[in-house]
């Protein structure tokens, strides 16, 4: 506690706090910016933090991370862009919302639930990283590859449409995936012998493609007049203390799993957000709303999605081991400062590795003050003319593509998956499902082949590890699950009615 | 709307197509020799899972049951030259993004003058009021972005764009 | 009239002497780029990033050097970048042993010997590791468990790899029994080690020194022992004649003018007699030793050669 406490009191000088605010200003612009990402700042942000001071630049760079993931919330609610995985999960009720007319609200629930997921998987990263990052390594390949699973079928379920477009959906996402280099032995696979498909699609571009681009030319189409109705006064956006308490057992929960899945690495913030969605969907006693502009939903979403960043930073902090892809950045960040990060920075260098911790800390209460006097602002992003708009998020696009892979071939893969994407909408094919089985498809390969190599070629130890066959069973769960319940009620109305006439 | 359209069958066939081009693409792959399971497994599973959910996609659509045929009338005409004018505005912008992202792969211009002149461009082919005021704001607007973003993500980011 | 064409003739070469259309006598004219085939912050891009960070601190050249990632199908993206780019010495490929393993493995259809050498800067020789609660000390215990129990010890690796043709040499040279499961780059080896499911893996000694990953090295594939574990024997100790390392090698398009390549070698040569560049990588566990002309060549053989040998055990 006392090097804590000390830490505390380290960053409380002008500097330091000036570059968590900056930090905390950049990561929200670029995460609300649709096309840039914090991946992008941070890794372009790496030469520039060289001339530094250590401490200075890791707590500068954890601020631009715990920042982007907020900012994400603002382009997902009020145009439907999610310009981060980790933010699919907020469109499907931020934006009917915001059509509503309920924007403020929508963002209020957002912010306040990013807060409180923040701070709650911030307790755990400050008090029980070790214990924490040694049971995330007892997961091996099956844990994984079930998870994998479980996510693909929890988010099929919960999307519009039925569960087999979705995972139709899924499915075509992973066989996007697997063009390119076979993630176990490089092997090229399914390129159809173009020199071009040498490394697949990458994610940026499908990502940004499919969700950015194809909801531009939607809104190009679109006769709806997003304008008056999504705005939001600052009156909406101040959270109400009543929230707390009627959300509060869903905060907790969605920030607890959203903690857990972030430790595990390579998983990531978006299944984060879908496994605690979809718990708080089947938990809640009005799951027909979720989808529809669901307070619980946002709140879910976006409180598991805040608290998978501070669980990222778990095995950064207890073993040197990145959680995500920009933990794997932040890594490269503290290397060049000739640190090693892991328990062993606690002994080195405890102002660098205590600072990791608290600028967390500092950096999301400033990103919480800092939405809730700007939202009133941001919320007006939407009064801007689509002609102003669009041509500048399509723009962004492209340079967040090119400045993150030197390639213009990249740039076309964007372009042709905007078109892909809005073809999967007009065939009712949800394109949330499709990125999501894009993104798990590596993991869930790359696991299943290890796992097979592990275990001599078996499958059982998927059904004999407990973790696995929990998620398997779950999995099974949210596929069959809602169509029991509705048969078990029909069934029960109907002998209602068979009381009734007799 | 129909209760059945072939709207409908859309998500089976596109499972199809990308479940048999799985199947075909995996074909000729070469087996592993440490690994019970190659680089061709997971395009197989996935190739099979796609047309066994095709094929359940379809029965499910093809059981729906078939909801009173209402006489949609047609959507009212000024409705349809609505649509016509935003249809030609999609063309546009398309047209305009292949023209910005063709020359600069082909490095006609550099990336910043084509960036100034396609959010110009698409700007001006989006918007509703083509007053002097709205022009002005087009322009600024599209230099501030363009060119101001770009400098900086080159200058203090050293971005290299193409043909900067 | 004289003086006319006069200022025709100066205008004529003024516009001649444009940037862009000029005859570029004065190598380097605009910067060199350092294709860098591995992710942003990765270790290996770091280092890169450190030596080209000299280079421009101390204006060994007189236009800077740019590190652009391009990471992706297995390095091959970036090696047939360079590979096919004009000769004229503007992009320079920094990569290792990959690029033999990866014409090996058929990933690339090409080898080192599409490229002209400039010079290698820096390397490290990998070790063998346990994790510190598997209860195996040292690599004949490890031995024998592979062979009297065949399946037991797991080496957690990634096919193709340098690691991979690591592990296959300890295998032929000790006649272990040590199974493969792909796991990933160092970072998913050590989880997958730490968390008990695999038993072993190839790393850099820098991790096998690290206290708070409490790893057991068992062998290291230098030839002599390495200071920052010097209780670990070498292969050639325990009578086995093989040797691993990774080389960080600098390239450039084949048929580049040898007055360029040497220019970059120098500047290199220069960046690597810096103290703080050879502190920066030696803290590291690296090895900083230069070689240019003939002497690189016979490393990238020799190399060539040694992978070659197990080439029928990985493939």
């Amino acid at each position: 506690m006392q090097p804590l406490f000390q830490s505390f009191s380290d960053l409380m000088g002008a500097l330091p706090i000036f570059y968590i605010a900056l930090g905390s200003v950049l990561g929200v612009t670029v995460g609300a910016i649709p096309g840039l990402g914090a991946a992008m700042l941070i890794s372009l942000m790496l030469p520039l933090t060289y001339y530094m001071d250590s401490t200075i630049a890791i707590i500068f760079l954890v601020s631009i991370y715990v920042g982007s993931v907020t900012g994400g919330l603002i382009s997902a609610t009020l145009l439907r862009m999610p310009g981060t995985p980790s933010a699919i999960m907020t469109t499907l009720d931020g934006y009917p919302m915001a059509m509503k007319g309920q924007a403020g609200r929508a963002l209020s629930l957002g912010i306040f639930a990013s807060f409180v997921g923040g701070l709650i998987s911030w307790g755990f990263l400050a008090l029980l990283s070790p214990p924490l990052a040694k049971l995330a390594l007892g997961f091996g390949p099956y844990e994984y590859l079930a998870l994998v699973i479980m996510a693909l079928v929890t988010i099929s379920a919960v999307s519009s449409g039925s569960l087999m477009t979705g995972l139709i959906g899924a499915m075509i996402g992973f066989a996007i995936a697997m063009v390119g280099p076979d993630v176990a032995s490089a092997t090229m696979r399914l390129t159809f012998d173009s020199d071009a498909l040498n490394t697949g699609f990458r994610l940026l571009p499908t990502l940004l493609g499919v969700f950015v681009i194809s909801q531009v030319i939607e809104d190009i189409l679109d006769q709806k007049p997003v304008a008056q109705q999504a705005s939001a006064r600052l009156r909406d956006v101040m959270p109400r203390l009543g929230d707390t308490f009627r959300h509060g057992v869903n905060l907790i929960r969605s920030s607890v799993i959203g903690t857990w899945i972030g430790i595990l690495p390579g998983v990531g913030s978006a299944v984060a957000a879908i496994v605690s969605y979809s718990v708080a969907r089947t938990s809640s006693k009005t799951p027909e709303e979720f989808g529809t502009g669901s307070e619980e939903g946002i709140v879910a979403a976006e409180s598991a999605n805040n608290a998978s960043v501070n669980g990222a930073l778990v095995p950064l902090i207890a073993l040197g081991i990145p959680g995500s892809v920009v933990d794997a950045i932040l890594i490269g960040a503290l290397t060049i400062h000739d640190l090693q990060p892991g328990p062993g920075l606690f002994t080195n260098r405890p102002e660098v590795a205590y600072g990791v911790i608290t600028s967390a800390f500092i950096a999301n209460i400033f990103v919480f003050i800092l939405m809730l006097l700007g939202s009133g602002l941001i919320a007006r992003l939407c009064t801007i003319p689509k002609s102003f708009l669009l041509p500048s998020v399509v723009f962004f696009c492209v340079v967040g593509v090119y400045s993150s892979t030197s390639s213009m071939f990249d740039v076309w893969v964007m372009f042709a998956f905007g078109i892909f994407g809005y073809a999967l909408r007009r065939f009712g094919i949800p394109i949330g499902t499709f990125v999501l089985g894009y993104i798990l498809a590596p993991i869930g390969e790359s696991e299943l082949r290890q796992g097979l190599m592990l275990y001599d070629g078996s499958l059982a130890p998927l059904f004999t590890r407990p973790f696995a066959l929990g998620f398997l069973f779950i999995a099974l769960f949210m596929a069959v699950g809602p169509k029991l319940v509705s048969t078990l009620r029909k069934q029960r109305a109907t002998a209602g009615d068979r009381i009734t006439d007799n | 709307m129909d209760g059945k359209s072939i709207k409908d069958a859309l998500p089976a066939l596109l499972g199809l197509v990308f479940g048999i081009a799985l199947i075909a693409g995996a074909w000729n792959l070469p087996p592993s020799r440490f690994e019970p399971m190659g680089p061709a497994g997971m395009p197989r599973i996935v190739g099979i899972a796609l047309i066994v959910l095709a094929a359940l996609e379809t029965i499910r659509v093809a059981r729906l049951q078939p909801t009173k045929p209402i006489e949609t009338p047609d959507e009212p005409l000024q409705d349809t030259r609505v649509t016509a004018r935003k249809g030609l505005g999609l063309i546009v912008f398309v047209v305009l993004t292949f023209g910005y992202l063709a020359i600069v792969s082909l490095g006609w211009l550099s990336f910043i003058p084509a960036s100034v002149l396609f959010l110009f461009s698409t700007g001006l082919v989006l918007t509703k009021t083509r007053s002097a005021k709205t022009l002005l704001l087009l322009a600024v607007v599209a230099l501030v972005i363009g060119a101001g973003s770009s400098r900086v993500l080159q200058d203090v980011l050293l971005v290299r764009f193409p043909g900067a | 009239m004289l003086k006319g064409k006069t200022i025709l003739s100066t205008v004529l070469a003024t516009m001649l002497a444009l940037p862009g259309y000029a005859q570029d006598d004065d190598y380097p004219s605009r910067p060199i780029e350092v294709i860098v085939p591995f992710q942003t912050g990765g270790e290996a891009d770091l280092f890169s990033r450190r030596i080209v960070q000299a280079v421009n601190d101390n204006n060994l050249l007189p236009q800077p050097m740019v590190v652009v990632n391009k990471p992706g199908a297995g390095t091959t993206l970036a090696s047939r970048d360079v590979k096919n780019a004009d000769p004229d010495g503007y992009k320079v490929l920094y990569l290792h042993q990959t690029l033999i393993t990866s014409n090996i493995m058929g990933t690339s259809d090409y080898g080192p010997e599409a490229f002209d050498p400039i010079a290698e800067t820096h390397h490290v020789c990998v070790a063998y590791a346990t994790g510190g609660d598997s209860g195996i000390g040292d690599i004949e215990t490890l031995v024998k468990m592979s062979q009297d129990e065949p399946g037991s010890i797991k080496d957690a690796t990634l096919l193709g790899s340098l690691s991979h043709f690591s592990t296959a040499m300890l295998n032929s040279a000790s006649g272990a029994d040590i199974r493969f499961v792909n796991v990933g780059g160092g970072g998913e080896r050590i989880s997958s080690v730490m968390g008990g499911h695999t038993q072993s893996m190839i790393i850099t000694p820098y991790n096998v020194s690290r206290d708070d990953l409490g790893l057991n090295g068992l062998l290291y594939f230098g030839p002599e022992r390495h200071h920052l574990m010097p209780d670990v024997p070498t292969a050639k100790e325990m009578g086995w004649d093989i040797e691993s390392c990774v080389n960080y090698w600098w390239m450039t398009t084949k048929g580049t003018p040898s007055d360029r390549v040497q220019l970059l070698s120098d500047t290199l040569r220069e960046a690597m007699s810096l103290p703080e560049v050879v502190e920066y990588i030696e803290t590291k566990g690296l090895n900083v030793e230069f070689l240019e002309g003939d002497a690189f060549r016979a490393s990238i053989d020799a190399n060539v050669e040694r992978l070659n040998s197990v080439a029928s055990m990985v493939q």
